[in-house]
């Protein structure tokens, strides 16, 4: 469906739309690091990587896969960099560079922001970014515009010689639409390094220079942008809406649904940075007020006012911060009520809606997300939560981003930090050493090689006692079991080097490496207390390797358990308080397995004290 | 001051064209993404306009997941308090947190099972109760033992195809019964097929 022929009208979630997007620019290279919303970009084109001859590569963290995408660009191709909002973070430090070195290739990154936070830990507005780099910031309203700008995207960024940020939220990512399919070109082109150091050697002489040439670079994208094909002026009235992104998708079905569509002069906005100046000028010629509406931070509304102080007009300006909330999602009720009040319109509020669903939140249980059925990380959460019982010790634990996460929920309340990709290290490591007693971090394996590497050769640097469980479950997990450099295979599926966390770990300079099998809760829990007293007796970092392949990727490969059999359950409920396994359900006081969930990977028998949950035989 | 609304419905829609939205509400893992695509696709098929908004990641693992689908003369994703003509469901407390969707009169289709989330010593409403709240607060409500005839056919995964299948009985969608399967057949693996379109048929009697 992605080859799919010009024409054919598809329905395609907006991160396939944008991977739809660079085969049809011709996009040679394309990497990232999952995250979502953005990871099905990498995903969808890596299946059809081989066939189209397209290079994908599923890199260790965000910075090497934009480091990966400038290079290709620095040889002459055109690339894709993709990441969710924080892994620009990670990225960031490639990424101001590339605003003063510009490109040759032509190089878009997407920065898939989530606000909201369905699934991530802040809701920065990386729009941001391409005001501090210099970069333009590219925004499409529906996945229509996301493929079609993204292609657009490729012959503005080699005619300008400038990266483009093109920057998604989680419902143009996450939002499936039609999407009519355009020419897939072809563009052959061999990878060539030319040397061109004034460009690609950021020493300060060279950078001074660059510099300027990119305050100039951006100052005519200015009015480069006024006749971009994506950025129009709409409607008629003295009362304006500029619609960044999908703002517009907002305005325009709020306008509609409150019969107004035609009636306000609408500017909208595919540009975030720069403001195109003349279209922009056009637009406050005949409007008397501003609404803007945008998703995330009021940056366009900020950009808007110190265009309006610079030209000397007084217009008033409202939008997030005012007539629109900063947090959260928009929603069209808030947009609907923002325009109306613009225009000075009455809109009834849905109050009887709104107070159903405080009425219903106090009736209705939340339901968090749990681990999985035989997920190996809730036998480690066990595990560790074990050995703090036993050597009588609540030992303060660091938490990592990724499915383990969950463990913050009960019953086990393990991760009393988490804060970014690799942090477990970094900070266990710093909070041991400034109390001078151990501390458990907890980190998965992606994760681990992503950001978990560094800290962990700082923490036997400043020698601190850390217990660091490395949480293996082969796969980038929470993202939909991307591969990573401990899997044995590549994006597009081709076998690969196995590097071990383990070895990494001694080559770091780690004494006390053990690897485990969480399923094995007996020999788990040993070893965790062993790492805990050697790092309180040596002042030395150590690493547990729990490792154990991803409940569903072995449930898919074949590798189901039998269930085990309940046989005289006295209904103690030992094992739903401290495992609170989903497939462990009650009825009439007593455990029962469900066997429609359950995996069969047998630790809730090792649980159960008194052996009334028995291995099937 | 100019009042748009003045009858009862907030979102009686002053433009020309159709605007519709559905919510898809269950528990991370039952299938709701896939029968989201399956009805957006037959929509986009039938010549629609079409916005699907989906959740990933994080929120799915077993938590509480619920998908729009907005369909005619539509732009953005996300819809606002009492939008919704209809709301499927494939689980009842899953239902009942997003009956606040649903615009008056509001059709609920909802599988009659009970999944009580995985918190130790967690306290869920009876069967009766939420029943109860859902017709307090709707206009029609029918449960269908999803659960029950998925579970009479193969693998409890197939629920989402019976309630599919109720749901074309009650022609809530612009689409007719043959649409819906032949969206079927093009969503689902094949070797699930067979299964797929007994659950569609049991689905469609239940109604």
């Amino acid at each position: 469906m992605i080859l799919g022929s010009p024409g054919e009208r598809a329905l395609l979630l907006g991160n396939e739309a944008i991977a739809r997007g660079a085969i049809e620019a011709g996009v040679h290279v394309a990497a990232g690091y999952p995250g979502t919303p953005s990871t099905e970009i990498i995903d969808t084109l890596a299946k059809v990587a081989d066939r189209i001859g397209m290079i994908v590569d599923w890199c260790v963290n965000e910075k090497v896969a934009l480091e990966t995408a400038y290079a290709a660009s620095m040889c002459g191709l055109r690339a894709l960099a993709t990441m969710k909002h924080v892994g620009l973070n990670v990225a960031a430090d490639v990424f101001m560079s590339i605003g003063y070195s510009g490109v040759r290739g032509g190089l878009v990154v997407v920065s898939a922001d989530d606000p909201g936070c369905h699934s991530s830990q802040n809701e920065q507005d990386n729009r941001y970014y391409s005001l501090m780099s210099y970069i333009p910031c590219f925004e499409p309203y529906c996945p229509q515009e996301a493929k079609d700008l993204l292609t657009t995207a490729y012959d503005f960024s080699e005619k300008y010689e400038t990266a483009v940020l093109f920057r998604a939220t989680t419902r143009i990512c996450h939002t499936r639409g039609d999407v009519v399919l355009g020419e897939i070109r072809r563009i052959e082109r061999k990878a060539e390094f030319t040397y061109n150091p004034s460009r690609w050697v950021l020493l300060p002489v060279n950078s001074r220079k660059l510099r300027v040439k990119m305050l100039e670079r951006i100052t005519k994208l200015e009015d480069v942008l006024s006749s971009f094909e994506f950025n129009r002026l709409e409607g008629e009235g003295k009362v304006g809406i500029i619609a960044s992104g999908i703002g517009y998708a907002y305005t325009r079905d709020a306008l509609k649904a409150l019969g107004l569509w035609g009636k306000v002069r609408v500017l909208k906005l595919a540009s975030s940075n720069p403001l195109p100046a003349k279209l922009f000028r056009k637009f406050i010629e005949s409007v008397e007020k501003i609404l803007v509406v945008e998703e995330g931070d009021p940056f366009v509304l900020r950009r808007v006012k110190e265009k309006l102080f610079d030209l000397g007009v007084q217009i008033p300006v409202h939008g997030k911060g005012d007539y629109l909330p900063v947090a959260g999602e928009l929603d069209l009720f808030s947009v609907m009520r923002a325009v109306a009040r613009l225009v000075g319109v009455e809109v009834k509020e849905p109050s009887e809606s709104i107070s159903l669903e405080e009425k219903l939140s106090g009736k209705i249980p939340t339901r968090p997300p749990t681990m999985c059925p035989g997920c190996p990380h809730r036998a480690t959460f066990y595990a560790i939560k074990q050995a703090m019982k036993e050597l009588g010790e609540r030992i303060p634990c660091t938490g990592d981003i990724g499915c383990y996460t969950l463990g913050f929920n009960p019953p086990f309340q393990l991760q009393d930090t988490s804060t970014c990709m690799g942090a477990s290290i970094g900070e266990g490591a710093a909070i041991a050493r400034f109390t001078g007693k151990p501390v458990v971090a907890t980190i998965g394996d992606s994760t681990f090689y992503h950001a978990g590497v560094p800290g962990l050769i700082n923490a036997v640097y400043i020698q601190a006692p850390l217990v660091a469980v490395v949480m293996d479950n082969g796969v980038t997990a929470m993202t939909g079991h991307q591969p990573h450099p401990g899997t044995g295979m590549t994006a597009t599926g081709k076998r690969s080097k196995v590097i071990k966390i383990e070895d990494i770990s001694r080559a770091c300079g780690v004494e006390f490496v053990r690897v485990v099998d969480p399923y094995n809760l007996k020999e788990t829990i040993q070893v965790i207390k062993d790492a805990l007293e050697y790092a309180k007796r040596e002042r030395k970092p150590a690493v547990v390797v729990a490792r154990r392949l991803c409940a569903l990727v072995a449930a898919r490969k074949g590798l189901r358990g039998k269930p085990p059999v309940v046989e005289d359950c006295r209904g103690c409920m030992v094992c739903v308080n401290t495992f609170a396994c989903p497939a462990l359900i009650v009825e009439d006081g007593k455990v029962k397995i469900d066997e429609g969930l359950c995996f069969g990977c047998n630790v809730c028998t090792q649980i159960c004290p008194f052996g009334a949950i028995r291995v099937r035989k | 001051m100019q009042c748009l609304h003045t009858n009862m419905s907030v979102w009686s829609y002053k433009g020309e064209k159709m605007m519709e939205t559905i919510v898809i509400s269950g528990v991370g893992g039952q299938g709701i993404l896939t029968m989201a695509k399956i009805i957006g696709y037959a929509l986009v098929k039938k010549g629609l306009r079409v916005r699907v908004a989906e959740v990933h990641g994080m929120a799915q693992r077993g938590g509480s997941v619920v998908t729009y689908i907005r369909y005619g003369d539509v732009d953005c994703p996300r819809p606002s308090h009492g939008m919704a003509k209809a709301l499927i469901s494939l689980e009842l407390l899953e239902c009942t947190r997003y009956l606040y969707l649903l615009k008056r009169g509001g059709i609920v289709i909802s599988n009659d099972w009970i999944y009580p989330p995985n918190v130790p010593g967690v306290s869920v409403p009876s069967k009766e109760e939420i029943v109860k709240l859902i017709e307090e607060n709707t206009g029609k409500l029918y449960l269908i033992p999803a659960n029950k005839i998925a579970d009479s056919l193969g693998p409890r995964l197939i629920a989402n195809t019976v309630i599919l299948g109720s749901v074309a009985k009650l022609g809530i969608l612009p689409l007719s019964k043959e649409e819906l399967l032949e969206s079927l057949k093009k969503n689902i693996k094949h070797k699930y097929l067979e299964v797929n379109f007994r659950a569609f048929d049991e689905g469609y009697k239940a109604v």
